[in-house]
């Protein structure tokens, strides 16, 4: 019988001694990973929602533009309207401080209702300015 | 991130700046424009009240330049373009209504 010398194999006091022996080796190196794909991801995003946004305010625009458009013809006539209105006020309040009883009763009575005429009036000022 | 990479993601975010300040600028404009046409709204609602009192005029002068044979308050209506007639009595007291 070969005489050898047995070494029982006793659990070791503490396992994680004969890691401590392993000669050290560097964690293993991860993957690269590049922040391009994600940059490049919202870039995209937030590309495409403000060109979404922009489309929704360029057609909000020319909607816009055809309702400022379709009111023209109106607002002409409106001012036609209060400049005929301002010229005969003016007209029948020199009339009545010329002396005329007709123009002067009417006068009257539009003060009673609290409308007085001012004589130096102008609509061009409140006339709302054209495109 | 290789240059190629970069210079793309350069052009993009630049793109997104030069929407960004796009929509910034219609926005204020849509805006600015939406308060003019309200503005515009609010002066037709405020004629269409005054059309009302411009009718009643015309025909209290008609009827007081008729009823007084006015030849002042006529000829004012007149430069205005309204003339009016009067019925003779037999037929009407009242002034023909008044045409512009």
């Amino acid at each position: 019988m070969n005489p050898q010398t047995v070494v029982p194999m006793s659990a070791p006091a503490d396992a994680g001694s004969a890691n401590e022996r392993r000669p050290y080796t560097s964690p293993r190196p991860h993957p690269e990973h590049s922040a391009f794909v994600p940059v490049l991801l919202g870039t995209l995003s937030l590309l495409l929602g403000l060109g979404w946004l922009g489309y929704v305010q360029v057609t909000e625009r020319d909607a816009l533009k055809a309702a400022h458009g379709g009111q023209q013809v109106t607002v002409d006539s409106a001012g036609k309207l209060r400049g005929s209105l301002d010229a005969l006020a003016a007209d029948t309040q020199r009339l009545a401080a010329g002396g005329n009883a007709s123009a002067a009763l009417l006068v009257a009575e539009l003060s009673k209702r609290g409308i007085t005429i001012n004589p130096q009036s102008s609509t061009a000022a409140a006339l709302p300015a054209k495109p | 991130m290789n240059k190629l990479q970069h210079l793309g993601l350069t052009v993009l975010a630049g793109g997104c700046l030069l929407l960004a300040a796009v929509n910034v600028a219609l926005s204020a404009s849509n805006r600015s424009m939406q308060a003019d046409i309200g503005q515009r709204q609010q002066f037709v609602q405020q004629s269409v009240q005054l059309e009302g009192l411009y009718r009643e005029i015309i025909r209290a002068l008609a009827e007081l330049g008729a009823r007084n044979n006015d030849q002042d308050v006529r000829a004012l209506l007149l430069r205005h373009g309204i003339s009016y007639t009067v019925n003779p009595p037999a037929a009407a007291a009242a002034p023909a209504p008044v045409r512009k």
